[in-house]
């Protein structure tokens, strides 16, 4: 971290230079020590390592990277990386049942860049009764980064620009924002806005499923389009206010307005008997009656947001409560706490703990029901049913001589609801929303270059 | 010293932090008796007073005076001890009242090093001519008190009326956030410099100047002319090794005028410019 | 529910906008300065969480956006 040093120019001398040994001989303390500030074009880098892991579920490693730096005087560079490695057997979308089910992998045709098709696909999976159905050829990678420039606007704001590119087997996310924000009152308040768009190609393997067609084995084939698109535009305005010495808050407000494919082409609704609740005829012999799930076109959300930190005495808490409502019916709480305990001079410990909850889409059917209507829009996906979730975790911190390394621990448990309607006859008996429990890693190792 | 001197200490030791307080207080009143032009009973006074006569100074003195006379050469003459005298006509308090050439004539001809005599350890000087160490002396009683903490903490920042030395950073490692002041907004800080270590001083009017006609008048005054310099900056901030280098290279810089921020990229150093 | 969230939130702003001497003179900073107030302390760590909770829940963002979207959800 020295002082970069210019090229000095050409001239009668370095005044710097006779002036720094004049002063040596004023003081007559010898040469003092090296001036040490924060200097443009360093980089502050953080790093870390996550393992995401839902017993008998999914697992995830990651890998993600931030670095920021000033490479001009008031000009800001932040730059992201980040990689997944998702593996493992994640629901389908189908329900428990008292007997067992088959479900077959459907054979596609997914056109290659040479011209010719090719077929994938083929095979099945059982569930035992009674067992949430889980498709354990779940695999993905993901690589994404961003780059975000920052710079002041006028004396007392600034305003930045950012892009983001998310790429993975069969999604692919492009993105742009931009903020602003102006100090007032002293530099208490902060007033910001910000927009974001994002442009996403969604395609999935094997191509498009047909909305509320039946799963077979030779659905696929039936499947013309390859490729969905999908539009989000985010809006964002907050406040950010000094309340005292030792607190800051913040308030927020944003919507998000979503349009394109929203429906996950992987995931289906079984199909079951009104009165026992058991699994009717597909169209193959053996399977059961289950439909793709089709989501609607158009989704927009309303977040209020609010936080607050606490400073008692070098230890700092940070709480935050988040409201969310969407047209699709669903309305989230969201109250997450930090307490970060600093001990000693160069180490922390800090427990985490989150509370969420929200309720079901509107069109959310745990299952559907045979001899009726199917409803224009129909998903399964637990993820936008009633839902609880609580998080507990700790993080230990402590500086190093390069930085400052990290390690948190934390376990997630989500509980949601089936449908009201879906306990009907032999469903009675069975946990057809099972608990979903995780624990997360992470180390973090952040360093400056 | 003319402002408010703090000492900003970083340690769990109560009998630490009241050691340092202790010794930078004496140190800076020593250096403000010692070196004062305001004082009847100095060495500054006896200098000035002496109408001609040699006076033999103490070895602090004597290298204060040696490091005035190597900033003369070094600025090529517009860095100058002697210049307190158009302090007599130049009175920088936000009116409008400026010298004329005339009265600028009548006191210039008392300005001059080179016609101090200056022998090591004697010094004489002309009749009517003075010595004036307000140029130097709050940066180096910075230094001075600086370096008597520094046997007690390096977690230390001292700051004298906007002059600055840290010794080394806070406890747990983090810098010392200093705000340089805007010069067109006097209570809002425009920039943090994170400081680990090192001097930080600023050269500037915010303060003190004289408005007229539409002119601002500086209160960096050019020897050479007897007027403020033409075209100076309205601040210059540097940050160097100690603080009398950052406040030396500041006023340096306020002395080339138009060319300061050139001058200060010549020198290699972190600097603020304002205009 | 949306109006309602809307009308809220003007009221709140209001509120703030209306009280110039909350705060601190810039003197007073020292706190506030430090890392670990900053309103997004842990960068890293909020994109994370962020990455994790929206795709094992139905709801996201609240403090920014950005960041990319994912086939996840």
């Amino acid at each position: 971290m020295q002082l970069r040093r210019l090229k000095p120019a050409h001239g009668p001398g370095d005044v710097a230079s006779a002036l720094a040994t004049a002063t040596c001989a004023l003081l007559g303390t010898g040469a003092p020590s090296a001036v040490l500030a924060q200097d443009i074009g360093q980089w502050q880098v953080d790093t870390a390592g996550l393992y995401y892991s839902e017993s008998g579920r999914v697992s995830d490693l990651s890998f993600n990277v931030l670095a920021r730096t000033q490479p001009f005087e008031d000009r800001y560079l932040n730059l992201t990386f980040s990689f997944d490695s998702l593996s493992g057997a994640s629901p389908n979308g189908a329900a428990p049942s008292a007997s067992a089910q088959t479900f077959p992998r459907p054979i596609t045709l997914t056109r290659t860049s040479g011209g010719g098709t090719v077929q994938s696909g083929g095979g099945a999976f059982t569930v035992a009764p009674g067992e949430l159905p889980l498709d354990n050829s779940f695999q993905d990678t993901r690589y994404a980064g961003s780059a975000n420039w920052q710079r002041p606007l006028g004396r007392l704001g600034i305003v930045d620009f950012g892009g983001g590119v998310s790429v993975e087997q069969d999604y692919l996310h492009l993105g742009l924002d931009t903020h602003v924000a102006h100090d007032f009152n002293d530099r208490n308040t902060t007033l910001s806005g910000g927009l974001a768009w994002s442009d996403d190609k969604v395609e999935p393997i094997g191509g498009v499923p047909v909305p509320f067609s039946a799963l077979e084995r030779s659905s696929g084939l039936g499947w013309a389009e390859t490729s969905k698109p999908k539009q989000v535009l985010d809006l964002l305005v907050g406040v950010t206010q000094v309340l005292s010495r030792h607190t800051i808050a913040q308030l927020n407000y944003s919507r998000s307005q979503s349009d394109g494919y929203m429906t996950d082409p992987y995931k289906i609704v079984s199909v079951v008997d009104a009165v026992t609740g058991d699994l009717v005829p597909g169209a193959d012999p053996g399977i059961g009656l289950y439909l793709y799930e089709n989501r609607p076109s158009s989704r927009t959300k309303d977040s209020l947001f609010g936080m607050l930190k606490h400073d008692f005495g070098g230890n700092v808490l940070e709480a935050s409560y988040r409201l969310m409502s969407d047209d699709w019916g669903i309305d989230s709480h969201t109250l997450d706490m930090h307490f970060r305990w600093r001990f000693s001079a160069d180490k922390f410990l800090e427990p985490h703990v989150r509370f969420y909850s929200q309720t079901a889409a509107s069109f959310y059917h745990t299952v559907l029901f045979d001899g009726q209507p199917i409803p224009q829009y129909a998903t399964a996906d637990y993820r936008l049913g009633e839902m609880n979730a609580v998080t507990l975790g700790f993080e230990f911190g402590a500086k190093t001589s390069g930085g400052q390394f990290s390690a948190r621990l934390e376990v997630y448990r989500q509980t949601a609801k089936p449908s009201p309607d879906a306990l009907v006859g032999s469903l009675r008996g069975l946990d057809l929303t099972p608990d979903m429990t995780a624990v997360i890693g992470q180390i973090t190792y952040k360093f400056a270059w | 010293m003319a402002s408010t001197c703090e000492v900003h200490v970083d340690t769990a030791d109560r009998e630490d932090a009241s050691r340092v307080l202790g010794s930078v207080t004496a140190e800076a009143q020593r250096i403000e008796a010692k070196f004062s032009r305001y004082r009847a009973d100095n060495i500054v006074h006896a200098i000035n007073t002496a109408a001609g006569d040699p006076v033999t100074v103490d070895e602090e003195t004597a290298r204060l005076i040696d490091y005035a006379a190597q900033l003369f050469d070094l600025s090529e003459g517009k860095f100058d001890i002697t210049s307190g005298v158009l302090r007599r006509i130049w009175r920088f308090d936000g009116s409008d009242r400026v010298p004329s050439r005339e009265q600028i004539d009548g006191v210039k001809r008392l300005v001059g090093w080179r016609r101090v005599r200056w022998e090591r350890p004697v010094i004489a000087l002309e009749p009517g001519m003075e010595i004036d160490f307000g140029g130097i002396g709050k940066e180096y009683a910075v230094d001075r008190a600086a370096a008597l903490s520094a046997p007690f903490t390096e977690r230390c920042l001292l700051n004298f009326g906007g002059d600055l030395r840290a010794l080394g950073p806070r406890a747990n490692g983090r810098p010392w956030q200093v705000g340089i002041e805007a010069v067109d907004q006097l209570s809002t800080a425009s920039r943090v410099v994170e400081l680990y270590r090192g001097g930080l001083a600023t050269s500037g009017d915010s303060r003190r100047y004289l408005l007229k006609d539409g002119r601002r008048y500086g209160h960096i005054l050019d020897p050479t002319t007897g007027a403020p310099v033409v075209g100076a900056p309205r601040s210059v901030t540097v940050l160097a090794e100690t603080c009398t280098q950052a406040g030396m290279l500041a006023t340096l810089a306020m002395l080339h005028g138009q060319v300061a921020e050139a001058f200060l990229e010549a020198q290699g150093v972190r600097y603020w410019c304002y205009r | 529910m949306k109006i309602s969230l809307g009308c809220a939130l003007l009221a709140a702003l209001g509120c703030l906008g209306g009280c110039a001497n909350i705060g601190v003179k810039p003197w007073e900073r020292s706190v506030l300065a430090r890392d670990d107030m900053q309103i997004v302390s842990e960068p890293l760590d909020a994109s994370i969480d962020e990455h994790v909770y929206f795709s094992k829940e139905a709801s996201s963002g609240g403090q920014g956006f950005g960041g990319g979207g994912c086939g996840c959800n």
